[in-house]
C-alpha cells in the first residue's frame, strides 16, 4: 500500500465523498446496450454477426429463390392453370353411335388415297403356311 | 434488496436487479469517472460503458473482495480506456531532478476545500499529472501499479505525480486556499 502524506489522506477523503447524480439518458442508453449485447451471444456475435442478420439472410435468400423459379415457369406448360376440368367421377364410356367398324373398314364411300410405288409387294404367307 | 440478491440477480440478467446496482452505485462511480475525464459527458459515457462491463461480467466477479471494490476497478479502467483512445496519456514527461518537498501542499487548505473545488482543481491538470494523481493519491495504487497500467516507467509516474501536486499548490493560491506549510 502506498504511504500517504496528511495532505494526500485528507484529499483522498475529501474525493471520496464526492458524489454525482447521472442524467436519466443514462440509464436509457445503459439498457439499450444491454438489450442488444444480450440478445447475440455466443457463437452468433463473432465477428459482428447478430441472429437478426442470418435471419434478414435466410429470408433474402428464400424470397429470391421463389421469385426465380416462379419467373421460369411462366412459359412452362405444366405451370399454366388448366384449361379444363377432367371429370373423375364418371369413367369413361364410348358414346353409343361409335362403331370400330367403320374404322377398320375406312370411312365408307371414300377414295383410297394410297400411292405405292410400282415395285410394292404385300408380304403374302408361303402356300404351306396357309391353314 | 441486499448485495447479495442484486448480485444474484445480475448474475441471472434480471434487469430490476441491475437497476438496483445501478441506483446503489452510480452517484459514486459517476463521481470517480469525473474525476479522471474532462467533461461531463465523457464520465457519463465512462459511467455506461462501465456498468455494461458490469452486468456483462458479472459472473466473474468471485464475491470474495468487496463489490463496490470491483465495480470502482472496472470504471477506472473504463476512463483509462477513454483517455488512452483520445491519446490523453502521451504528454507524460519524465523529471530526473525534483525535489518532492518543494511541491508538497499544506493538509490545513485541503481541509477547507470545497467539494466543488477538487472537480476544479483537478480539471485544470494535465491529463498525465490528473490520472497519475488520481490514481496513486485517491486509488491508493503504488507507481509499480501505475506505471503497468499507463504503460510508462517509474519514474515518469513518480515524476507526474510531483508536478501533479505542483499544480495543485499553484491551483489551491489561486482559489484563495493558503498553501502554506504548517
Amino acid at each position: 500500500m502506498a504511504t500517504f502524506d496528511p495532505f494526500e489522506n485528507e484529499f483522498r477523503q475529501r474525493a471520496n465523498g464526492l458524489r454525482r447524480t447521472p442524467s436519466p439518458r443514462a440509464w436509457n442508453r445503459l439498457e439499450r446496450r444491454l438489450d442488444r449485447g444480450h440478445g447475440g451471444s455466443g457463437a452468433a456475435r463473432i465477428f459482428g454477426i447478430r441472429p437478426w442478420m442470418i435471419a434478414a439472410l435466410i429470408l433474402l435468400a428464400a424470397g429470391v429463390s421463389v421469385i426465380a423459379t416462379f419467373a421460369d415457369d411462366q412459359g412452362s406448360p405444366l405451370a399454366q392453370r388448366a384449361q379444363f376440368i377432367e371429370e373423375l367421377s364418371t369413367p369413361y364410356t364410348p358414346s353409343e353411335e361409335f362403331v370400330p367398324v367403320e374404322y377398320q373398314n375406312g370411312v365408307p364411300g371414300a377414295v383410297e388415297e394410297v400411292e405405292r410405288p410400282e415395285n410394292f409387294r404385300d408380304v403374302i404367307v408361303a402356300e404351306k403356311y396357309r391353314s | 434488496m441486499t448485495e447479495q440478491e442484486m448480485i444474484s440477480g445480475c448474475k441471472a440478467k434480471d434487469r430490476h436487479a441491475q437497476r438496483a446496482v445501478y441506483d446503489r452505485y452510480t452517484p459514486v462511480m459517476l463521481a470517480v469517472a469525473r474525476r479522471y475525464t474532462a467533461r461531463d459527458a465523457d464520465a457519463e459515457d465512462v459511467l455506461v460503458a462501465a456498468f455494461f462491463k458490469v452486468f456483462d461480467k458479472i459472473d466473474s466477479f468471485t464475491e470474495s473482495g468487496s463489490f463496490e471494490g470491483w465495480i470502482r476497478r472496472i470504471v477506472v479502467n473504463e476512463a483509462l480506456m477513454l483517455l488512452r483512445k483520445k491519446h490523453a496519456l502521451r504528454q507524460a514527461a519524465e523529471l530526473t531532478e525534483v525535489n518532492p518537498t518543494t511541491y508538497s501542499v499544506s493538509p490545513q487548505a485541503t481541509q477547507r476545500l470545497a467539494e466543488a473545488d477538487i472537480i476544479a482543481l483537478l480539471d485544470k491538470m494535465p491529463p498525465g499529472y490528473r490520472m497519475v494523481f488520481n490514481l496513486y493519491v485517491v486509488e491508493g495504487y503504488k507507481h509499480r501499479e501505475i506505471a503497468e497500467m499507463l504503460e510508462i516507467s517509474i519514474n515518469t509516474s513518480k515524476s507526474q505525480l510531483i508536478l501533479a501536486k505542483k499544480r495543485m499548490r499553484e491551483q489551491l493560491e489561486k482559489l484563495g486556499y493558503s498553501a502554506t506549510n504548517g
